[in-house]
């Protein structure tokens, strides 16, 4: 139901967007809240098309990614207004790609949100725009090449592509995957296919930037675990080898950049990296019984905080024109609850207890320690060390600094919803941790 | 039920923020806020006392399960716990009623009711929750919220240091709890509080392990109930608002202590801390009411008095007798939070003048709060029938009958003492001509309904609740009470009562120059200057922090910090900007280097499987 609920809506949007946004609001945010609640009360696509089964822990991500959006289509003002018919479609597409156990339609749904999100970034205004757009768009169409040929390769050995029972002994299967994860990697921004995604992400309308690193990721990041995880298990010298080589890779080349960006965009464009570079741990350590926990609650915490960081940057850059560390200077005295929101969640990004990007790191790190392998949690450790040296240093020149201007910005009541929903997500899941943990019991 | 336990838990967080958001838009609405929920808490708890079932209320939850940690959070509430609710969020209320008055012409408002609903929340989470870990939570919100309302005008440099001092005393003990906790989590296995009971009457227990964590428990009580030697940050505590110092010394954050040693009573008595206790507890009775007696500030008497009272609480505790301590508990609360907040109405009356020294004369200008005070004292220095003697009593008889001599001595000098302090306190303020330009002229009249009203109900309590102390008692502690009984003892106290007081009432009614000429004798003065300024435990304290802690080991520490560990942070400025440019070399912004990246990464991870395919 929530599937057709968010397909239909997308198809109703556009109709009203061009004169009253804020009915096409009230549709998206409608559909969001219905599609949200169809998830709660358990229906899934499997009841209406075979290949799709939800467990717990896809549910709960759905619910996430569904509440999310619907929290970002309040934020979006004036020209972004397409992004709206766009998120529901997105939806649509995630739930599904959320939900199969199969890995061709997993294939064909990864290019379909691929294709989505070139059409999200397509939303030009500027020169700028227009580079990330087409960084965006030239990565991802080689990236889909890729990731087609290991396919292709894998297609060779398997005579079913159910999760289940496709056979992963095949002679091409260890290089097939090999292929198709480095296409995937591209969507994680794994370095280094991830030149792309720090100049995309800081350059396209930061609400864009907001789900193509927030709420996209995420979701890919879940459903490829459950995607591979049949081979990270078969294949535990390969699966630890590559995953830790390439988290360590990520995370430490991730936060110098960022240490020394001048753009706040790409700052948190750079912590987005490093991000995916945590990420990649419960992956290394699928051997572990907490890797699906770790991966979960990772998207999970992750979706919240970084859409919400880009979300209020795209209004601090609408009202008051933010690009550089120079510009937010004092900011609290400009924009107080902006300030305060990003705050809190730039803490949670750093990993401040109490918050879900606490939670979410310690989870994935206990699982890499349940795997054994303590030396890559200890590098990780050392880097989120490292990356608190540039949140803290956003956070010193909001509040320490003097100001420039006076003037002073108000957050529109629907920005303040979605902020608020979304910060809410951030206290709950860094405070209470069970959900998680018994949505992903049965795995 | 269920939804009065969510509202004490929930209530004062939601009352706080909305207290401080829409004091900000009016102020007065602050008030009304903290009113509200202040009544709305009250309500709850009142609820949970009157639906109360046999069974206590047991609800498990566990916060993190995750492998083989688990972070337990539950809530009990029993009698113990609605006792405690009651007087939290009772007298919570009326304190925050008072303060509409007391602090009405303060700008801050918004932000002292938001505090004070916030510490409110503390104590309620401490006294309902199942956990050590919930406990220390609720303990470390106290601890939080009293430093901020200690330090609430923080633009007075004794009000900022004397919250600080609160929070790093107070703070010193929660260490031992952390250590108790950890202690207890990996060695006894459980840190829940009810189950910790019942493995000590099982004898389950390691008995060195009983001994240490209970140990380390007390320190914390030590710490929070103000005990000897963390007690000078309670006297301290005094440059907040009256209503502050009421709502520490009264209603919640000083019965945190005694609490948590009454909520692990059987794991106490299981070992031999409770002879610790009772003793800790006896000397600094004995402090307390002899440092009273030379104070001049009105609060500092009663902050003396606090602790002073504390401990025959907690000696009550300390020999064995639960009910003892706990009933002294209440009537402690209740009569204190009588007195501060009259002072707190003198205060207002008098222009904010503390010094006891320059006021009186004043039940001329207000004889209602004369009386009220009047109440209070005599509960506190243990006449009957007000309550405060019931109680006071029972300790003694208590610890005459089961202390040591050490014990039984200290305690009881204490108790008599207390007539003693009180009724100097209140001549120097109500009786004889004003001694101060000020407090003659004109002053403030109280009003009816928010400074005559709650001292009024709770002279009131403070008088009637004695009819019901043996249903307390049998509350708390259940029916098979044993009442400690030594013959004589009550007619011994009270004629010792009344020849303390007839010497405080000849020398300061009738005999001040006698009195001064006393004072000037060079011994006396020594003995005073003792005496006043507290046994120079503050000092030994600060002495001691500053010549071992921050002349040697900090100063070891900051040349470890200056020459090393700054040295290796500059040079990794230097290093980070190294590796990013190495880095940025391949940042170019150029699509054409990121797929060549690409297809680099694409051939490391396909090299990469070629050797492992090869290797397996």
């Amino acid at each position: 139901m929530s599937f057709i609920v968010l397909i239909a809506a997308g198809l109703l949007v556009p109709i009203f967007y061009k004169n009253n946004i804020v009915i096409a609001k009230l549709i998206a945010v409608i559909a969001f809240i219905m599609a949200a609640y169809f998830i709660f009360a358990g229906q899934s696509l499997g009841s209406l098309f075979p290949y799709f089964v939800a467990d717990d822990a896809t549910r709960l991500m759905e619910f996430v990614l569904l509440v999310t959006l619907a929290a970002v289509s309040l934020a979006l003002t004036g020209f972004e207004r397409p992004l709206i018919a766009q998120m529901l479609f997105l939806a649509g597409a995630s739930v599904a790609f959320l939900e199969t156990n199969n890995f061709f339609i997993y294939i064909v749904l990864f290019e379909v949100i691929a294709i989505i999100s070139y059409i999200l970034v397509a939303n030009i205004r500027n020169f700028y725009n227009a580079e990330g757009a087409i960084k965006a768009f030239i990565a991802g169409a080689v990236a889909s090449g890729i990731i087609l040929l290991g396919f292709a390769l894998f297609s060779f050995s398997t005579d079913s592509f159910d999760y289940a029972s496709m056979n992963i002994a095949g002679k091409y299967t260890l290089i097939a995957v090999a292929i198709m994860l480095a296409g995937i990697f591209y969507k994680l921004t794994v370095v280094p296919m991830h030149g792309w995604a720090a100049d995309a992400y800081s350059q396209v309308n930061h609400a864009a930037a907001a789900i193509l690193s927030g709420v996209i990721k995420s979701v890919v990041l879940f459903a490829t675990f459950k995607a591979f995880y049949k081979f990270l298990v078969a294949y535990p010298l390969a699966t630890v080898l590559i995953f830790s080589f390439f988290a360590i890779l990520t995370m430490t080349l991730a936060n110098f950049m960022a240490l020394w960006q001048k753009r706040v965009s790409k700052i948190l464009a750079y912590s987005s990296i490093a991000h995916s570079g945590y990420a990649l741990i419960p992956f290394a350590a699928a051997a572990s019984v907490y890797s699906y926990a770790g991966v979960l609650y990772y998207a999970v915490a992750y979706i919240f905080m970084q859409t919400s960081v880009f979300l209020i940057l795209n209004d601090l850059r609408r009202e008051l024109g933010v690009k550089y560390l120079e510009d937010i200077k004092g900011l609290y005295k400009k924009a107080p609850l902006h300030s305060f929101i990003f705050t809190i969640q730039l803490f949670s990004l750093a990993g401040i207890p109490l918050l879900a990007g606490f939670l979410s790191k310690a989870v994935a790190f206990y699982a890499g320690v349940d795997a054994g392998l303590w030396w890559v949690v200890l590098i990780a450790l050392l880097n989120s060390a490292l990356a608190v040296g540039y949140y803290v240093w956003i956070i010193k020149h909001i509040y320490f600094d003097e100001p420039k201007g006076n003037e002073v910005i108000q957050m529109s009541t629907g920005s303040l919803i979605g902020q608020l929903i979304l910060l809410a997500g951030t206290l709950y899941f860094g405070i209470v941790a069970g959900d998680i943990f018994n949505a992903t019991i049965s795995f | 039920m269920n939804n009065a336990v969510m509202t004490l838990l929930i209530a004062p967080y939601v009352g706080a923020v909305l207290a401080y958001i829409l004091g900000k838009a009016k102020r007065e609405l602050a008030f009304w806020v903290a009113e509200v929920v202040g009544f709305v808490l009250f309500l709850a708890s009142a609820v949970l006392f009157l639906k109360y079932s046999d069974t206590p209320i047991d609800i498990t939850y566990t916060w993190i399960h995750f492998g083989n940690l688990e972070l337990p959070f539950g809530i009990y509430i029993d009698h113990l716990s609605i006792v405690m609710l009651l007087v939290a969020t009772g007298l919570g209320f009326l304190d925050i009623h008072f303060a509409h008055d007391y602090m009405g012409e303060d700008p801050d408002q918004p932000r002292y009711y938001a505090k004070v609903l916030f510490f409110i929340g503390g104590m309620i989470l401490l006294v309902i929750t199942k956990d050590l870990i919930g406990a220390f939570v609720g303990w470390e919100f106290m601890g939080l919220a009293s430093y901020l309302l200690i330090s609430f005008w923080y633009f007075k440099k004794s009000a900022a240091d004397a919250g600080m001092q609160a929070f790093l005393y107070t703070r010193f003990g929660d260490i031992f709890i952390l250590a108790a906790i950890a202690l207890l989590f990996f060695y006894a296995g459980t840190v829940d509080l009810v189950k910790l009971n019942e493995m000590a009457n099982a004898g389950e227990l390691d008995k060195t392990l009983a001994l240490v964590a209970a140990l380390f428990i007390f320190m914390g009580a030590i710490g929070k109930s103000g005990q000897f030697p963390l007690y000078p940050w309670l006297m301290n505590a005094m440059e907040g608002p009256t209503t502050v110092s009421a709502l520490i010394h009264g209603a919640t954050m000083v019965n945190s202590g005694i609490y948590i040693v009454a909520r692990l009573f059987d794991f106490f008595s299981y070992t031999d801390a409770l002879y610790i206790v009772a003793n800790v507890a006896a000397l600094s009775a004995f402090i307390g009411a002899t440092s009273a007696l030379v104070q001049k500030e009105i609060k500092k008497i009663l902050a003396y008095s606090t602790m002073s009272h504390l401990s025959i609480a907690f000696v009550g505790l300390g020999v064995g007798s639960l009910a003892a301590g706990m009933l002294h508990l209440v009537n402690h609360a209740i009569f204190k939070a009588l007195l501060f907040l009259s002072a707190g109405a003198v205060i207002y009356i008098a222009h904010h003048q503390k010094d006891a020294w320059k006021l009186g004369g004043l039940i001329k200008t207000a004889p209602f709060v004369a009386l009220f005070m009047a109440m209070g004292s005599l509960s506190l220095a243990g006449v009957p029938p007000f309550s405060g003697y019931f109680s006071k009593e029972m300790v003694v008889a208590a610890a005459w009958e089961w202390g040591n001599g050490f014990t039984k001595t200290f305690v009881t000098i204490a108790a008599l003492l207390s007539i003693a302090y009180i009724t100097r306190l209140w001549i120097l303020i109500f009786l004889g001509e004003p001694r101060h330009e000020e407090v003659g002229g004109s002053v403030h009249k109280p009003s009816n309904i928010w400074m005559r009203l709650p001292l009024g109900i709770l002279a009131f309590l403070t008088l009637f609740i004695s009819i019901w102390q043996m249903d307390i008692v049998h509350y708390i502690v259940g029916e098979e009470f044993i009442e400690p009984h030594v013959a004589g003892l009550g007619a011994f106290m009270l004629t010792c009562m009344l020849i303390i007081f007839l010497i405080v009432v000849g020398l300061y009614v009738k005999g001040l120059n006698l009195l001064y000429k006393i004072a000037s004798h060079h011994f006396v003065q020594t003995i005073h200057q003792i005496l006043y300024n507290g046994y120079y435990v503050e000092a030994m304290i600060t002495w001691i922090s500053k010549n071992i802690i921050v002349g040697a080991v900090a100063k070891a520490a900051r040349w470890f910090d200056t020459y090393v560990i700054d040295y290796i942070v500059n040079k990794t400025l230097d290093f980070t900007y190294m590796v990013y440019k190495v880095f940025r070399a391949g940042h170019s912004g150029k699509i054409g280097t990121y797929m060549g990246q690409f297809v680099l990464g694409v051939a490391i991870i396909v090299i990469a499987i070629l050797i492992i395919v090869k290797g397996l």
